[in-house]
């Protein structure tokens, strides 16, 4: 999108960085306007970010997506499909497998948006590093808030590679630390 | 699954390796659904082409994934403390994972024994295409148990 409003700094529509060419503000969701920009070597990040945490989000765990995560993954363990298995070992319904904080953090409208808001062109970014930090087990049935905060934006390479790493805190339902993960991606050249 | 002891595990010792199935089209088409990772990259071969891959590559999570199956294989789930791992190359459709740990250390920490673990996934040539480690927590003696 292009504005003429040289006051804003932001989008008023999609709240993502704006900055100035001419007489025009130019949108960096825009994947367009941001590519051709950046084969005029202008593109740039949007460190002022960093530290910045986005309003909660609120997911439900389903218990079918759970299941078919089972079947796409060729899990055998029944206590990750069956809610009667999982009871038996102690859990509250099916249990979540360990990365699927990750696919909780990616149930929103557009799980590229801080990425986006800081720069990077969506559709060329690489998932590099994921970790996670393990506290209440994440279960079928289970409401996850999600409050994600950007800790770093940097370059390497004379800005050819355009890195960011954000960190995820979920909490149930109940009010209990599940996991905390951490996420790098990467823009590609 | 048997229970692991931290007087009877040494360091390097291995965990039993993972292999799975060769990874297709219709492995990504489902890990897309089940996973809320909707990039088209990993399933619409026109699109990746048009963004400058070859085709489309198998999602980083998926590999993940399996390494966490090779952990929850090892030890119940609510006995990992942490797990992280970096994507070292991409693997691609007709590739097969296997997915290995070694213990590199082992420590007692306010009363928690905890065994660490280095992780890598290889594809079907020994190609390195995940590194990374975990901790976990372990019984203290197989004689108290």
């Amino acid at each position: 999108m292009v504005v003429r409003d040289t006051d804003a700094t932001r989008c008023r529509t999609c709240f993502l960085q704006l900055y100035v060419k001419g007489w025009y503000l130019y949108c960096w969701g825009d994947t367009d306007t941001l590519r051709a920009e950046k084969n005029n070597g202008i593109g740039m990040l949007d460190k002022t970010l960093i530290g910045k945490s986005f309003p909660p989000l609120l997911v439900d765990v389903d218990k079918w997506q759970l299941k078919f995560f089972a079947k796409a993954v060729n899990e055998e363990n029944p206590i990750y499909f069956d809610e009667q298995a999982a009871i038996a070992e102690g859990y509250r319904s099916i249990l979540a497998p360990p990365t699927y904080g990750v696919t909780l953090g990616c149930a929103v409208p557009d799980p590229f948006a801080r990425a986006k808001a800081v720069g990077l062109d969506a559709t060329k970014i690489l998932h590099t590093a994921q970790s996670f930090e393990y506290f209440e087990p994440i279960c079928g049935g289970d409401q996850i808030t999600l409050v994600a905060t950007i800790t770093d934006v940097f370059e390497k390479r004379g800005g050819a590679f355009k890195f960011m790493i954000e960190e995820t805190v979920a909490t149930n339902q109940l009010g209990q630390l599940t996991t905390r993960f951490r996420q790098t991606v990467v823009e590609r050249a | 699954m048997k229970d692991i002891f931290f007087d009877q595990i040494a360091l390097g010792d291995a965990l039993p390796s993972l292999t799975k199935p060769p990874i297709t089209r219709t492995t990504l088409a489902y890990f897309c659904g089940a996973s809320n990772d909707h990039n088209p990259v990993h399933v619409d071969s026109d699109f990746a082409r048009a963004a400058g891959a070859d085709d489309v590559f198998v999602h980083g999570m998926l590999d993940m994934a399996y390494m966490g199956q090779l952990l929850t294989g090892w030890v119940p789930q609510r006995d990992i403390l942490s797990f992280g791992v970096k994507f070292g190359a991409i693997v691609y459709v007709g590739d097969t994972i296997t997915c290995r740990g070694e213990v590199v250390d082992k420590f007692e920490s306010d009363g928690v024994y905890v065994v660490k673990l280095k992780l890598r996934a290889v594809d079907q040539h020994g190609g390195l295409k995940l590194s990374g480690e975990a901790q976990v927590r372990v019984g203290a003696t197989s004689a108290a148990a």
